[in-house]
Protein backbone atom coordinates (compact mmCIF):
# COMPACT_ATOMS: atom_id res chain seq x y z
CA UNK A 1 0.00 0.00 0.00
CA UNK A 2 3.02 2.30 -0.44
CA UNK A 3 1.29 4.05 -3.33
CA UNK A 4 -1.25 5.46 -0.87
CA UNK A 5 1.46 7.11 1.20
CA UNK A 6 1.20 10.91 1.09
CA UNK A 7 3.72 12.30 -1.35
CA UNK A 8 4.41 15.87 -0.48
CA UNK A 9 8.18 16.12 -0.95
CA UNK A 10 9.44 18.21 -3.84
CA UNK A 11 12.74 18.06 -5.70
CA UNK A 12 13.65 21.43 -4.21
CA UNK A 13 13.26 19.98 -0.71
CA UNK A 14 15.41 16.99 -1.66
CA UNK A 15 18.06 19.39 -2.96
CA UNK A 16 18.04 21.23 0.37
CA UNK A 17 18.20 17.99 2.36
CA UNK A 18 20.78 16.01 0.43
CA UNK A 19 22.76 18.09 -2.05
CA UNK A 20 25.82 18.39 0.21
CA UNK A 21 25.95 14.78 1.37
CA UNK A 22 25.20 13.54 -2.16
CA UNK A 23 27.95 15.73 -3.57
CA UNK A 24 30.49 14.17 -1.15
CA UNK A 25 29.19 10.67 -1.86
CA UNK A 26 29.56 11.22 -5.60
CA UNK A 27 32.92 12.95 -5.19
CA UNK A 28 34.29 9.97 -3.28
CA UNK A 29 33.31 7.76 -6.22
CA UNK A 30 34.31 9.90 -9.20
CA UNK A 31 37.08 11.85 -7.39
CA UNK A 32 37.18 14.96 -9.61
CA UNK A 33 35.30 18.04 -8.41
CA UNK A 34 34.07 19.00 -11.88
CA UNK A 35 32.86 15.47 -12.59
CA UNK A 36 31.12 15.31 -9.21
CA UNK A 37 29.27 18.53 -10.06
CA UNK A 38 28.07 17.11 -13.39
CA UNK A 39 27.04 13.79 -11.86
CA UNK A 40 25.22 15.58 -9.03
CA UNK A 41 23.24 17.64 -11.53
CA UNK A 42 22.38 14.52 -13.53
CA UNK A 43 21.37 12.80 -10.28
CA UNK A 44 18.89 15.56 -9.44
CA UNK A 45 17.46 15.49 -12.95
CA UNK A 46 16.85 11.75 -12.47
CA UNK A 47 15.35 12.36 -9.02
CA UNK A 48 13.07 15.04 -10.45
CA UNK A 49 11.99 12.85 -13.36
CA UNK A 50 11.26 9.81 -11.19
CA UNK A 51 10.01 11.55 -8.06
CA UNK A 52 6.74 9.69 -8.36
CA UNK A 53 8.60 6.43 -7.58
CA UNK A 54 9.80 7.76 -4.23
CA UNK A 55 6.46 6.77 -2.68
CA UNK A 56 7.28 3.11 -3.30
CA UNK A 57 10.67 3.39 -1.61
CA UNK A 58 11.16 2.28 1.98
CA UNK A 59 13.68 4.99 2.74
CA UNK A 60 13.93 8.43 1.15
CA UNK A 61 17.68 8.64 1.80
CA UNK A 62 18.34 5.17 0.37
CA UNK A 63 16.33 6.09 -2.71
CA UNK A 64 18.23 9.31 -3.47
CA UNK A 65 21.58 7.65 -2.67
CA UNK A 66 20.75 4.74 -4.97
CA UNK A 67 20.14 7.15 -7.85
CA UNK A 68 23.35 9.06 -7.06
CA UNK A 69 25.35 5.83 -6.81
CA UNK A 70 23.97 4.54 -10.10
CA UNK A 71 24.74 7.82 -11.84
CA UNK A 72 28.28 7.94 -10.43
CA UNK A 73 29.05 4.31 -11.28
CA UNK A 74 27.57 4.74 -14.75
CA UNK A 75 29.77 7.78 -15.23
CA UNK A 76 32.81 5.81 -14.05
CA UNK A 77 32.01 2.95 -16.42
CA UNK A 78 31.68 5.32 -19.37
CA UNK A 79 34.96 7.02 -18.45
CA UNK A 80 36.75 3.70 -18.07
CA UNK A 81 35.27 2.50 -21.37
CA UNK A 82 36.58 5.69 -22.98
CA UNK A 83 40.04 5.01 -21.53
CA UNK A 84 39.73 1.28 -22.42
CA UNK A 85 40.39 0.27 -18.83
CA UNK A 86 38.88 -2.34 -16.54
CA UNK A 87 36.15 -1.19 -14.16
CA UNK A 88 38.28 -1.71 -11.06
CA UNK A 89 41.51 -0.21 -12.35
CA UNK A 90 42.26 2.48 -9.78
CA UNK A 91 45.17 4.16 -11.54
CA UNK A 92 43.17 6.81 -13.44
CA UNK A 93 41.30 7.67 -10.23
CA UNK A 94 44.54 8.03 -8.26
CA UNK A 95 45.91 10.18 -11.08
CA UNK A 96 42.75 12.30 -10.97
CA UNK A 97 43.07 12.62 -7.19
CA UNK A 98 46.61 13.91 -7.50
CA UNK A 99 45.88 16.20 -10.44
CA UNK A 100 42.59 17.74 -9.30
CA UNK A 101 42.68 21.43 -8.39
CA UNK A 102 40.51 20.76 -5.37
CA UNK A 103 42.63 18.04 -3.79
CA UNK A 104 44.46 18.96 -0.62
CA UNK A 105 47.82 17.24 -0.74
CA UNK A 106 48.96 18.74 2.56
CA UNK A 107 48.32 15.73 4.79
CA UNK A 108 50.20 12.64 3.59
CA UNK A 109 48.31 10.17 5.77
CA UNK A 110 44.90 11.47 4.66
CA UNK A 111 46.03 11.28 1.06
CA UNK A 112 47.38 7.77 1.55
CA UNK A 113 44.15 6.59 3.10
CA UNK A 114 42.18 7.99 0.15
CA UNK A 115 44.57 6.26 -2.20
CA UNK A 116 43.99 3.00 -0.33
CA UNK A 117 40.23 3.49 -0.63
CA UNK A 118 40.58 4.10 -4.37
CA UNK A 119 42.45 0.80 -4.69
CA UNK A 120 39.35 -1.11 -3.55
CA UNK A 121 37.01 -2.72 -6.09
CA UNK A 122 34.28 -0.24 -7.03
CA UNK A 123 31.39 -1.86 -5.16
CA UNK A 124 33.49 -2.53 -2.05
CA UNK A 125 34.64 1.08 -2.12
CA UNK A 126 31.06 2.32 -2.41
CA UNK A 127 29.99 0.16 0.55
CA UNK A 128 32.97 1.32 2.61
CA UNK A 129 32.23 4.99 1.87
CA UNK A 130 28.55 4.66 2.74
CA UNK A 131 29.35 2.99 6.07
CA UNK A 132 32.46 4.89 7.08
CA UNK A 133 31.66 8.43 5.94
CA UNK A 134 27.85 8.50 5.80
CA UNK A 135 27.41 6.13 8.77
CA UNK A 136 24.61 4.39 6.95
CA UNK A 137 23.05 1.27 8.52
CA UNK A 138 23.84 -1.97 6.67
CA UNK A 139 20.17 -2.41 5.73
CA UNK A 140 20.20 0.96 3.96
CA UNK A 141 23.56 0.23 2.32
CA UNK A 142 22.10 -3.01 0.99
CA UNK A 143 19.16 -1.06 -0.41
CA UNK A 144 21.45 1.53 -2.04
CA UNK A 145 23.83 -0.97 -3.60
CA UNK A 146 21.31 -3.69 -4.38
CA UNK A 147 23.21 -6.23 -2.31
CA UNK A 148 22.33 -8.26 0.78
CA UNK A 149 22.95 -7.05 4.32
CA UNK A 150 25.46 -9.83 4.96
CA UNK A 151 27.30 -8.98 1.74
CA UNK A 152 27.48 -5.32 2.80
CA UNK A 153 28.89 -6.31 6.19
CA UNK A 154 31.46 -8.66 4.66
CA UNK A 155 32.54 -6.10 2.08
CA UNK A 156 32.96 -3.42 4.73
CA UNK A 157 35.05 -5.73 6.88
CA UNK A 158 37.33 -6.69 3.97
CA UNK A 159 37.60 -3.05 2.84
CA UNK A 160 38.84 -1.98 6.28
CA UNK A 161 41.40 -4.78 6.27
CA UNK A 162 42.67 -3.86 2.83
CA UNK A 163 42.91 -0.15 3.65
CA UNK A 164 44.83 -0.83 6.85
CA UNK A 165 47.22 -3.19 5.11
CA UNK A 166 47.78 -0.73 2.25
CA UNK A 167 48.56 2.11 4.60
CA UNK A 168 50.90 -0.01 6.69
CA UNK A 169 52.70 -1.16 3.56
CA UNK A 170 53.08 2.36 2.12
CA UNK A 171 53.76 4.44 5.22
CA UNK B 1 47.52 -0.52 15.16
CA UNK B 2 45.07 -1.08 12.33
CA UNK B 3 42.33 0.58 14.35
CA UNK B 4 44.67 3.49 15.08
CA UNK B 5 44.86 4.43 11.41
CA UNK B 6 41.13 4.99 11.24
CA UNK B 7 41.17 6.82 14.55
CA UNK B 8 44.09 8.93 13.42
CA UNK B 9 42.63 9.95 10.06
CA UNK B 10 38.99 9.91 11.09
CA UNK B 11 36.69 11.23 8.38
CA UNK B 12 39.18 13.65 6.92
CA UNK B 13 39.57 13.47 3.15
CA UNK B 14 41.80 15.38 0.73
CA UNK B 15 38.72 16.54 -1.21
CA UNK B 16 38.05 20.28 -1.21
CA UNK B 17 35.54 22.56 -2.89
CA UNK B 18 35.72 26.19 -4.03
CA UNK B 19 34.63 28.87 -1.56
CA UNK B 20 30.84 29.22 -1.34
CA UNK B 21 30.41 26.22 -3.60
CA UNK B 22 27.42 24.63 -1.86
CA UNK B 23 25.34 27.82 -1.70
CA UNK B 24 25.90 28.40 -5.40
CA UNK B 25 25.36 24.72 -6.22
CA UNK B 26 22.00 24.67 -4.45
CA UNK B 27 20.77 27.62 -6.54
CA UNK B 28 22.14 26.12 -9.76
CA UNK B 29 20.44 22.80 -9.07
CA UNK B 30 17.10 24.44 -8.31
CA UNK B 31 17.31 26.52 -11.50
CA UNK B 32 18.23 23.52 -13.65
CA UNK B 33 15.38 21.47 -12.17
CA UNK B 34 12.96 24.30 -12.96
CA UNK B 35 13.55 23.71 -16.68
CA UNK B 36 13.06 19.96 -16.51
CA UNK B 37 9.72 18.23 -17.13
CA UNK B 38 8.60 16.14 -14.19
CA UNK B 39 6.63 12.93 -14.07
CA UNK B 40 5.31 13.98 -10.69
CA UNK B 41 1.64 13.44 -10.12
CA UNK B 42 0.90 14.69 -6.62
CA UNK B 43 -1.43 12.52 -4.58
CA UNK B 44 -3.68 15.54 -4.00
CA UNK B 45 -4.37 15.74 -7.73
CA UNK B 46 -4.97 12.00 -7.84
CA UNK B 47 -7.64 12.39 -5.17
CA UNK B 48 -9.31 15.01 -7.36
CA UNK B 49 -9.31 12.58 -10.25
CA UNK B 50 -10.73 9.84 -8.03
CA UNK B 51 -13.44 12.18 -6.67
CA UNK B 52 -14.43 13.34 -10.17
CA UNK B 53 -14.56 9.74 -11.41
CA UNK B 54 -16.72 8.75 -8.41
CA UNK B 55 -19.21 11.58 -9.10
CA UNK B 56 -19.50 10.54 -12.75
CA UNK B 57 -19.94 6.88 -11.76
CA UNK B 58 -22.57 7.57 -9.09
CA UNK B 59 -24.41 9.91 -11.48
CA UNK B 60 -24.36 7.25 -14.18
CA UNK B 61 -25.70 4.55 -11.85
CA UNK B 62 -28.41 6.90 -10.56
CA UNK B 63 -29.47 7.82 -14.09
CA UNK B 64 -29.65 4.20 -15.23
CA UNK B 65 -31.63 3.23 -12.11
CA UNK B 66 -34.10 6.06 -12.71
CA UNK B 67 -34.60 4.99 -16.29
CA UNK B 68 -35.23 1.41 -15.22
CA UNK B 69 -37.82 2.53 -12.67
CA UNK B 70 -39.94 4.39 -15.23
CA UNK B 71 -43.23 2.65 -16.25
CA UNK B 72 -43.01 0.80 -19.54
CA UNK B 73 -43.96 2.86 -22.53
CA UNK B 74 -47.67 2.51 -23.59
CA UNK B 75 -47.81 1.22 -27.10
CA UNK B 76 -51.05 3.12 -27.82
CA UNK B 77 -49.68 6.43 -26.60
CA UNK B 78 -46.17 5.93 -27.83
CA UNK B 79 -46.43 3.76 -30.91
CA UNK B 80 -43.17 2.19 -31.63
CA UNK B 81 -43.74 1.83 -35.34
CA UNK B 82 -45.96 3.39 -37.91
CA UNK B 83 -48.13 0.39 -38.72
CA UNK B 84 -50.77 0.87 -35.98
CA UNK B 85 -51.16 4.53 -36.94
CA UNK B 86 -51.94 3.65 -40.53
CA UNK B 87 -54.23 0.91 -39.39
CA UNK B 88 -56.14 3.29 -37.17
CA UNK B 89 -56.50 5.98 -39.80
CA UNK B 90 -57.47 3.56 -42.49
CA UNK B 91 -59.88 1.21 -40.76
CA UNK B 92 -61.54 3.39 -38.19
CA UNK B 93 -61.46 6.74 -39.90
CA UNK B 94 -65.10 6.38 -40.94
CA UNK B 95 -66.28 5.73 -37.40
CA UNK B 96 -64.36 8.72 -36.23
CA UNK B 97 -65.88 11.01 -38.83
CA UNK B 98 -69.40 9.74 -37.99
CA UNK B 99 -68.83 10.52 -34.39
CA UNK B 100 -67.38 13.89 -35.22
CA UNK B 101 -70.32 14.79 -37.36
CA UNK B 102 -72.68 13.81 -34.62
CA UNK B 103 -70.66 15.61 -32.02
CA UNK B 104 -70.27 18.89 -33.85
CA UNK B 105 -73.61 19.39 -35.49
CA UNK B 106 -75.61 17.44 -33.01
CA UNK B 107 -78.27 16.89 -35.59
CA UNK B 108 -79.03 13.42 -34.44
CA UNK B 109 -78.93 14.10 -30.79
CA UNK B 110 -82.08 13.86 -28.81
CA UNK B 111 -82.11 16.52 -26.11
Amino acid sequence: MNWLRPHSVTTEQLIERYHQSLYWHIRRIVVSHDDAQDVLQETYIQIHTHLDELRQADSERAWVYRIATNEALQWLRSKHAFLSLEDDDASPLINTLMADTYTDTGDALVLLMQEAILMLPTMQRTIFNLRYYDEMPYEEIASVTGSSVSSAKTNYHYAKEKISNYILAHQ
Amino acid sequence: MKQDIFTQVGKRTPFRTPEGFFEQQEQTLKQSIGHQPSAVRPLRRRWWYAAAASVVLIGGIYGITRLMMLPPADSALYPSDSAPIYSQTSSSSDDWSDFADADIFMDNMNW
